[in-house]
């Protein structure tokens, strides 16, 4: 990757396929500086972030909370939700290429965000069933872009030598967003109604758009943000996925995500189901903890992951990160307190602020010759959905045939096969030569 | 942060069967919104519908005192509404609307001469949705579907217990007994329960023994 930004002859591993041409030099054929983005732009993407969290938090659990005090049957519910899974499940791949295609990140962005609030909007206003679906779906959808387009503006701003601090500046602002929303919401929900909720969510979008509009767009490099110039220029989507799937270590990476997504997703609602069940007064503290408590932890933790990854490399965040959440399976299976079972939640920041900053550093390190950046997390994007949706069934049909300290072992029985899997298979991504 | 991951296992556990997912397609069709049951018992074809189900109306003669946990009401009528078959077009009027008799009610005979029953929305609401508080005023959780046996006698009330945000929510069953509906305040109902007895309620599963916490005994 720096070879070919600084021009001249790139290096390359195989000798070229007969019908593929050389990738073209840069456009002035000098050596490109490296990326310089102002504080301004930085900042701006810092709020961006924040933002967006906010907005993106409502559309969670608290949907269905919602919808059940208007009336609806969980029927309805169920169908809605359902919808919405599988639009932000198939949409990934086409929501990559499209961001993929995009000239400029920034406008794909402004319309994502715009979508999610528009969708907010509706939801608090006219909670009627073809509103509702028409919402879900323009959510997903936007959120399949949006998050392909955040890592690709980092990218395109700061290069490829930065952005491992970047994406662990973009997971603390994204936690600590997230977190607030919350809190933000559980409160106007509570003390006012909660339509308010919905709304406030949807009032966040206008912030964002402002602080997107303060990242100066001569910054943003679009053939950086693509992760360099495609081979494959005008290729369509297949092409560019099976060049992709050439790519072991992403495949390896995606793998590991998606047994990770697997193990983890229904962790949450099982353990804080039990903590309903066993604690009588604090039931709704402790949920409320455990939610907000590893947000904060991301927050803290996700720069130092950032810098260490720079240091240490990718893998041993990875192992730390899959260590975790086999540690916390374990302790949910055998620790019956609920004050504990909060606490051991807790280790979901830990393994949260790792994959938050590793997904798109380790995607952006392996896909960074290809020019399909966005392409290649929307596929892993694709089989995080996939495990996580597997995890949630999975999981249900372990608590209900057998028990939950049961169902919460298979689950970290998960975590140690993907923990080995890195150990094993994972190879160290870090770029190794020096970009200026 | 939560995530699909709750809703995710509440699809697969409301989605059950195959007849339920055929009637909501119907349901779809008919964009299934929600009407008054006021409006509902106007509507030449629902007052059709209803005769068909040869129910008489409720007896304005009978009224069972206020105070008390509303009783199953005599009328059969109003139960097959609230199975789960019921085309979703249709909501299932509360049997609150016959333990308050009032003089508002009254036989009215129709065009096609088919018996209906005009009540006044407001002594009426729909039951999904209504908050359940515990004897001690705590939120408990909101309800969100009915249990009927088979000969249409409503038994329980499943309730969506505990959560924050939705996350770590239990579904529950609450013996209908247990359960008062207050005749000055809509949208609210008083369980005879605390909160512990509640939270230690297992989880609602269709064609399991279904476990009713309350019952006319229960004491808080």
């Amino acid at each position: 990757m720096s070879d070919f930004l600084e021009g001249g002859q790139p290096k390359r591993e195989s000798p070229p396929r007969s019908g593929e041409e050389l990738p073209k030099p840069t456009p002035h054929g000098q050596k490109t500086r490296s990326p310089t983005p102002s504080l301004t732009s930085q900042r701006a993407l810092d709020w961006f972030v924040f933002f967006l969290a906010d907005v993106q938090t409502g559309f969670g659990a608290f949907v269905s909370v919602y919808l059940t005090a208007q009336k609806w049957t969980q029927t309805d519910i169920g169908l809605v939700l359902t919808v919405g899974a599988i639009v932000g499940l198939v949409g990934q791949i086409p929501g990559g290429a499209i961001v993929d295609a995009a000239r400029s990140q920034r406008w794909v962005a402004a319309g994502g965000v715009a979508a999610v609030g528009i969708s907010a909007f509706a939801l608090a206003v006219s909670p009627i069933f073809a509103i509702v679906f028409a919402s879900r779906v323009l959510q997903a959808g936007a959120s399949c872009v949006l998050g392909p387009a955040i890592a690709a503006i980092s990218l395109g701003l700061v290069g490829q030598r930065r952005i491992s601090l970047r994406l662990g500046r973009n997971a603390a602002f994204a936690s600590v967003g997230s977190g607030v929303a919350a809190a933000g919401m559980g409160a106007s929900a509570y003390y006012v109604s909660d339509h308010a909720a919905f709304i406030l969510a949807a009032s966040m979008t206008i912030p964002a758009l402002f602080a997107l509009f303060y990242i100066r767009t001569e910054e943003i490099d679009p053939t950086r943000a693509h992760g360099g110039v495609s081979q494959h220029k005008h290729g369509n989507v297949l092409a560019g996925l099976r060049s992709l799937f050439e790519i072991r270590p992403l495949l390896i990476f995606a793998g590991c995500v998606a047994l990770f997504q697997l193990a983890n997703a229904a962790m949450l609602p099982l353990a804080a189901s039990m903590m309903t069940l066993r604690s009588s007064q604090f039931a709704t503290i402790l949920v409320a903890t455990s939610i907000v408590g590893p947000q904060l932890i991301v927050a803290l933790f996700s720069p130092w992951v950032g810098r260490k990854a720079e240091q240490w490399g990718r893998r041993p965040l990875l192992v730390l990160c899959f260590a975790a959440l086999a540690i916390r399976g374990v302790l949910f299976a055998f620790l019956i307190n609920p004050y504990f079972l909060m606490v051991a939640q807790l280790l979901d920041g830990v393994s949260g602020a790792a994959l938050a900053v590793l997904v798109p550093l380790i995607v952006a390190d392996v896909s960074g010759k290809t020019g399909h950046f966005n392409l290649a997390q929307g596929a892993v994007g694709c089989a995080v959905g996939v495990g996580a949706s597997i995890s949630t069934t999975l999981a249900g049909y372990m608590s209900d045939r057998f028990d939950s300290p049961t169902a919460f072992l298979m689950m970290a029985a998960f975590g140690l096969v993907g923990l080995a899997t890195v150990w094993v298979a994972m190879p160290e991504t870090r770029p190794t030569a020096d970009v200026d | 942060m939560p995530t699909s991951g709750a809703s995710a296992r509440r699809i697969f556990s409301s989605l059950g069967s195959l007849g339920e997912i055929i009637l909501l397609l119907l349901g779809l069709g008919l964009l299934g919104e929600q009407q008054p049951a006021l409006a509902a018992t106007r509507d030449p074809a629902f007052s059709v519908w209803r005769s068909a189900q040869a129910a008489p109306p409720p007896q304005p003669a009978a009224p069972s005192p206020v105070q008390q946990p509303a009783a199953p009401p005599s009328a059969p009528s109003a139960q097959p509404q609230a199975a789960p078959a019921t085309p979703p077009a249709v909501p299932a009027p509360p049997p609150a609307a016959a333990a308050t008799p009032h003089q508002d009610d009254k036989s009215k005979e129709e065009k096609s001469s088919v018996p209906a029953t005009v009540v006044d929305g407001e002594q009426l609401e729909s039951v999904l949705g209504i908050e359940v508080l515990s004897s001690s005023g705590e939120n408990m959780g909101r309800i969100v579907d009915i249990i009927v046996d088979r000969s249409g006698q409503i038994r329980a009330a499943i309730i969506d217990f505990g959560g924050f945000l939705g996350v770590g929510s239990r579904k529950i069953v609450v013996d209908w007994r247990s359960l008062q509906f207050d005749p000055k305040k809509a949208g609210v109902v008083l369980a005879n329960l605390t909160k512990d007895q509640l939270r230690v309620a297992p989880v609602y599963k269709a064609a399991e023994p279904v476990v009713m916490v309350g019952g006319p005994g229960a004491k808080p």
